[in-house]
């Protein structure tokens, strides 16, 4: 129901109509009702504003089917993989924790403690590292060209200062892999002949 | 209005219909349009429910007489609370009523997972919806509430069921439906995750809350059943194991199986196909405890009546609904085996393996029991009876076992406990244990069930006594806090624990009150106007019988004078109440004195006006209040439990800010206490006659006459023989002689007397009914012989079968554990080795877990 139909800064939404209609609605009904006793306007009320619910969720269910299909949103298989993951060494975490409270409370030997903890550990241990393996993808590709970025910026400052303004638009601008195209000064994959930009024969430019 | 009704139960039955396949449909296309439709339409299955709700009330409340279900249920002088709740008085509406429940729930539930568990939603809705659509179904085809007279609209009502016209009534039926419909959320998703496939552990974190919740209304109902049959039925018990009662308790058993073993997956990951079943069969128990109690199939003291086609609907759903289930788990083996290994048979995963036993085995065994009449009736065409003593016989070995491992559990490690540890943990509750065994002993308590069941409480109280003490120390050695923030925080970090044993704590309280029961002694009297009984220390003394009328009841009291060891304590003053449109059923007004050592129970049973003489039945029953103070407490435990984590940040804190630790710890301790005060202020509370209507009964030969003279029993075996014995008269929910209230069965206690008196041995006194009824029926639990054999054989059966099933497992694993302990050997060389490799990334980690492990506290 995210839907906005309305201007101004107030946001009228579609559930706002119902409300109204069923406040109205109910008014009706509580004045040409035959029986005036007490409970019975408060049951005709709420009989009137369960079908006003009624009605705005006949909306809701309505409104899916003509609004544009978007795609059940998959987690990618990674996504879900890492989750189970992280799942996993919490419990194997809580496990320890636990382990560490029923010593403290003498109900394990310490021989049995030592051999458990550290089979957990190791365990903890092992599911961190494929966690890290797991975004390590990402994140060693930012360090390198963070480290690389840095070097040579420090070896280069005047050509920091003519890239400053381009270099918000596009991080990777000045890392040495990449090709600046030298008529449109768009960075480009460092293998790249052409410039994704305005095409220029970036081997040739750079030969 | 009625028509408008029944075009919304119509009306919601297509849109569940909708629901249930757009969902389907969409997750089966991924399309997120159909499934946002989808649950669109589900809310719109809640609120057309709401509307309908909403109408049958507007009914009630206008006296739309010309609503069959209105007029049979209500008449226009019912004061308007009972009008109100008058919806859920009969079968239809309480068809409704759950409907409505289910779909609300249902509809909070969704909304509450809609994002964390997105791939499971779609066929939550569905397989809620579907449950929903045969109970619509059930209501168009069968039982319409807004069905409407068609000619000769009556002026006024029959009025409700006066048996019904009590508080107690009223919240009981509403309690266990919202337990029940609890119970279908858990199955909703256990079932998703099953056809979706994910089965890892996240659909059980969705469902551990419901699954509680639910059963703290289960246990609600189930207690307010207890004491409503406790002060109505007059009968001076509680529990008379009547099918309707034990259709309440079979999914608590399964549910409380559920709530232990999730922990064992949720630990170790093993259990899983195993809490998946308890998921399903707790749900098909909910169902079946539904159809027992709506078709008529048992005879019972709730029992709508016999409904054949009702019967068969529900027969053939819950059929559809286990091969469905059951056979998803099939489909589903492979993915849920269990990720991890018995390490030892000393350890809680082997305790919690012996509690699901214990546990299912109970259901089983009730569930057997209260199948076995119609059993019998359609294998040999004799109706027998299985009483109360056929129950209690078993459920007394079982409900010790189970206090066993409630005190037991705790004291174990996870994986594994050694000699000295067990020595260690087990000192100060055996300790216990013995001095209070040895104690009562020596007080002369030779009751050996009753003197097991005083020590095994003591032992579980000290149990968890020493957990709460000693991990209140270990907390607080970490963190450097008082005793007592140490123990809120010690709580409050892992509240299901600690709200698990404060429920455990509520438990024992419960099994005192039963343990109590043994000690209860009754008497039946004819007292003249002067004339007194003394029972244990309470003297009671006949003043007056009064007869008074107040425009809508007859009202025959007895007032009685109390005095306990010579001192005045007070006036009861048990009634007969004669209501307008129900004279042929009186209802027994109870008078208890309560009390935290015993309740002083007295019913009017008979009374002849000519020389004012009353018959009483006087009941001491001891320690009974503390089985109410135990729910009191179990319910706590479970808040505790269900409380989000920030109510306890306070103590949670490492270096807590004093002064506010300290005043909100007070609090905190108040808020605890007051519940408990309350309790033991109201239980100390004088006399209280309870109002209401009571005992079941109607037409045929349960017609009570005013001057019924009792006959006080004389010898033990007349006395036994009452409670061996059930009344015939086919209303009163088959209670044994001694405590129905009906002239049949106080003809039938006579012919014992006489029988007695003649010098007949037991044999010959149960051959005199079976040849005057000509079958078992008459006999509390049916001869060991023939046919019967099989009720006294099951139980054994089932009970190894199922012993033999857990060792099975727990040898399976410990199995699974050598062949697979070389290959994890292998895997932690390849760890070590690969650590070595890097040692110094190693150490980093190392470091970092160690960080971790302090932020997790």
């Amino acid at each position: 129901m995210s839907s906005v139909t309305s201007t101004d800064g107030v946001n009228f939404r579609p559930w706002h109509f119902f409300v109204i209609l069923t406040l109205i609605a109910a008014t009706a009904a509580v004045l040409t009702a035959r029986k005036t006793s007490p409970e019975n306007l408060v049951m005709v009320s709420l009989t009137v504003f369960a079908a006003g619910a009624a009605s705005i969720a006949l909306y809701r269910a309505l409104v899916p089917l003509v609004g544009k299909e978007r795609a059940l949103r998959a987690e990618t298989l990674g996504h879900r993989a890492r989750a189970a993951l992280e799942r996993e060494k919490t419990l194997v975490l809580r496990s320890i924790k636990e382990l560490e409270f029923d010593r403290a409370m003498g109900k394990l030997a310490q021989e049995d403690f030592d051999e458990m903890s550290q089979r957990l550990r190791a365990r903890a241990v092992g599911l961190m590292r494929q966690l890290d393996a797991s975004h390590a993808a990402p994140r060693e590709k930012i360090e390198q060209e963070l480290a690389s970025r840095l070097a040579r910026e420090a070896r280069d400052p005047q050509r920091r200062a003519t890239q400053r303004p381009r270099a918000a638009g596009s991080p990777a601008a000045a890392v040495a892999a990449e090709i600046i195209c030298e008529t449109c000064e768009t960075a480009n994959d460092a293998d790249a002949r052409f410039c994704k930009n305005c095409g220029t024969n970036l081997a040739r430019a750079h030969a | 209005m009625s028509s408008l009704g029944s075009f919304v139960l119509l009306a919601a039955f297509v849109v569940a219909a909708y629901a249930a396949a757009i969902c389907v449909a969409g997750a089966r296309r991924r399309s997120l349009r159909f499934i946002e439709s989808g649950i669109g339409a589900f809310y719109l299955t809640t609120a057309l429910m709401t509307l309908a709700a909403a109408i049958i009330i507007h009914a009630f409340v206008v006296g739309d007489f010309a609503i069959k279900y209105v007029n049979q249920n209500s008449d226009s002088v019912q004061p308007l609370f009972y009008r109100i709740t008058a919806f859920w008085g009969g079968l239809d509406g309480s068809i409704l009523f759950w409907v409505f429940l289910l779909s609300v729930f249902g509809a909070i539930a969704v909304r509450v997972n809609r994002d964390s568990h997105r791939e499971l939603i779609p066929y939550v809705v569905a397989i809620i919806s579907v449950v929903e659509m045969f109970f619509i179904f059930i209501m168009v085809v069968h039982n319409n509430p807004f069905d409407t007279f068609l000619t000769e609209i009556p002026k006024d009502g029959r009025g409700m069921e006066p048996l019904l016209q009590t508080p107690l009534m009223v919240i009981h039926p509403p309690s266990l439906y919202t337990g029940f419909v609890g119970m279908t959320i858990p199955y909703a998703f256990g079932m998703a995750a099953l056809i979706t496939g994910y089965l890892d552990d996240s659909w059980l974190r969705a469902v551990r809350r419901w699954t509680m919740i639910g059963w703290l209304f289960l246990s609600f109902g189930l207690t307010l059943g207890m004491i409503w049959a406790y002060e109505e039925l007059g009968w001076g018990g509680y529990w008379g194991w009547d099918p309707v009662e034990n259709a309440g308790l079979l999914p608590w058993f399964t549910a409380t199986a559920f709530l232990h073993s999730v922990m064992v997956q949720e630990r170790r990951g093993m259990l899983r196909v195993w809490n998946v079943t308890l998921v399903i069969m707790t749900f098909l128990l909910t169902i079946f405890g539904t159809f027992m109690t709506r078709s008529g199939v048992v005879q019972s003291v709730h029992a709508f009546g016999e409904d054949k086609q009702l019967a068969w609907l529900f027969t053939s759903f819950m059929i559809a609904v286990a091969v469905f289930s059951f056979g998803f788990v099939i489909y589903r083996l492979p993915l849920l085996r269990a990720r991890n290994e018995l390490d030892s048979w000393v350890s809680r995963e082997a305790a919690f393996l012996a509690n699901n036993w214990i546990l299912l085995f109970s259901a089983l065994f009730i569930l057997f029991a209260t199948m076995f009449p119609t059993l019998s009736e359609s294998v040999r065409g004799e109706r027998l009876t299985v009483g109360p003593n056929f129950y209690n016989k078993w459920m007394l070995p079982i409900g010790l076992i189970l206090l066993v491992l409630t005190g037991i559990g705790p004291l174990l490690a996870w994986r594994k406990s050694t000699l000295t540890n067990l020595r260690d943990q087990f000192l100060w509750p055996v300790v216990g244990t013995a001095v209070t065994a040895g104690g009562l002993f020596a007080l002369g308590i030779r009751e050996w069930a009753s003197l097991t069941c005083f020590a095994l409480c003591a032992f579980v109280t000290v149990t968890i006594l020493q957990e709460f003490v000693r991990g209140a120390r270990v907390r607080q050695r970490a963190t450097g806090t008082d005793v007592f923030t140490a123990l809120v925080g010690l709580v409050g970090r892992s509240r299901r624990r600690y709200g698990g044993y404060i429920i455990h704590v509520g438990i024992v309280l419960i099994f005192l009150g039963f343990a109590g029961q043994s000690f209860k002694r009754e008497e039946q009297v004819v007292l003249n106007p002067g004339q007194t009984l003394t029972l244990g220390s309470f003297t009671i003394r006949h003043d007056a019988l009064r007869i008074t009328d107040d425009g809508q009841k007859q009202m025959v009291t007895a007032h009685l004078a109390i005095s306990k060891n010579g001192n005045p304590a007070g006036e009861l003053d048990p009634a007969k109440w004669f209501y307008r449109k129900h004279e042929e059923q009186p209802t027994t007004e109870v008078a208890i004195r309560r009390g935290p050592g015993e309740d002083l129970y007295v019913v009017l049973a008979g009374y002849d006006v000519q020389n004012q003489s009353v018959t009483l039945q006087v009941f001491i029953n001891p320690l009974v209040n503390w089985i109410w103070t135990g729910f009191g407490v179990l319910a706590m435990g479970t808040i505790i439990a269900l409380l989000p984590e920030s109510t306890f940040a306070f103590a949670l804190a490492k270096v807590p800010a004093a002064a506010a630790t300290t005043t909100t710890l007070w609090l905190l301790i108040g808020m605890l206490l007051a519940p408990w005060a309350g309790v033991r202020l109201q239980a100390q509370s004088q006399p209280t006659i309870l109002q209401g209507p009571a005992d079941a009964g109607g037409a045929g030969g349960h017609s009570e006459g005013a001057s019924q003279a009792y006959i006080v029993p004389r010898t033990p075996l007349e006395r036994e023989l009452q409670h061996e014995i059930i009344c015939m008269c086919g209303d009163c929910g088959r209670r044994r002689i001694g405590e129905c209230t009906c002239s049949l069965a106080a003809h039938m206690r006579g012919q014992v007397a006489k029988l007695v008196a003649e010098g007949k041995s037991r044999e010959e006194v149960y051959a005199y009914f079976m040849a005057q009824y000509g079958s078992e029926e008459p006999l509390a639990s049916p001869i060991d012989r023939g046919f019967n054999r099989l009720a006294w054989a099951v139980p054994y059966v089932v009970g190894s079968v199922g012993a033999l099933g857990a060792v099975i497992i727990a040898r399976r694993w410990s199995h699974a554990k050598s062949t697979s302990s070389a290959s994890g050997a292998d895997a932690s060389a390849a760890d070590t080795s690969a650590a070595a490799s890097s040692s110094s990334r190693n150490a980093e980690l190392e470091e970092r877990l160690a960080d971790e492990l302090r932020d997790l506290d």
